[in-house]
């Protein structure tokens, strides 16, 4: 597996501050693996760990987006973030 | 102590076994709580489109799986070893709980973490052991 790609995003947390993310998508060659996502906060640890095996993978992006929604570090009428988009490619 | 899960192996429909799972304390099935930790606890369910989910949850952070991809022993191996990479149960007792899927009753397993193991098994294969 080889991270394909890895953007940051910058996430706001209404309550909790800011927080940085790392995205990417894992290949078994050029097959799609998993959608990957991992919150971190100011400390350095993960506090939020996303691992999206959704079939099929064009599916993952709006789950993660969602999951990130549940959690409160995107607004429920907030766009798909353009890291997640551009990672997902 | 947290609730333990009881495994009801009652009904047969069109020849494959179906396995019901309760909580004794009334809660909905698909949860272990940390053996040595109880401040961490993990969440599991097969979705209606066959989608396995696990969510580990700690004081530190949480762990979301969801796996939809290729066979379901494959998607159900995945979240084994999530939860046995945490401590939910080991290597051997992951192996041993396995076996009930070809009928090992759970009161027959060695240890408390292969029965955790096994009631993973159990919940999360249960739908596709429904015709």
């Amino acid at each position: 597996m080889s991270h394909h790609r890895k953007p940051d995003l910058i996430l706001e947390h209404p309550d909790l501050g800011g927080y940085v993310a790392h995205f990417g998508r894992d290949y078994y060659g050029t097959i799609p693996g998993c959608d990957w996502l991992e919150v971190i906060d100011d400390e350095g640890d993960v506090v939020l760990s996303v691992i999206n095996r959704l079939d099929p993978p064009n599916e993952r992006v709006e789950a993660i987006r969602l999951l990130l929604v549940k959690h409160g570090y995107l607004a429920a009428d907030d766009p798909v973030p353009a890291a997640l988009i551009q990672g997902s490619r | 102590m947290g609730a333990r899960t009881r495994i009801d192996p009652k009904r047969t429909d069109g020849g494959a076994k179906i396995v019901l799972l309760r909580r004794e304390d009334g809660r909905p099935p698909g949860g272990l709580l940390h053996p040595e930790d109880a401040s961490t606890s993990a969440a599991f369910h097969t979705a209606a489109d066959g989608c396995l989910v696990l969510t580990i949850t700690s004081p530190e952070g949480r762990l979301h799986l969801e796996d939809g991809e290729g066979p379901v022993e494959r998607r159900l191996a995945r979240v084994m070893m999530a939860l046995e990479g945490r401590g939910f149960f080991s290597e051997a007792e992951h192996q041993e709980g396995l076996s009930v899927l070809w009928g090992t009753a759970l009161d027959d397993l060695s240890t408390d973490g292969a029965r955790r193991a096994a009631s993973v098994v159990l919940h999360l294969m249960a739908p596709a052991l429904i015709p």
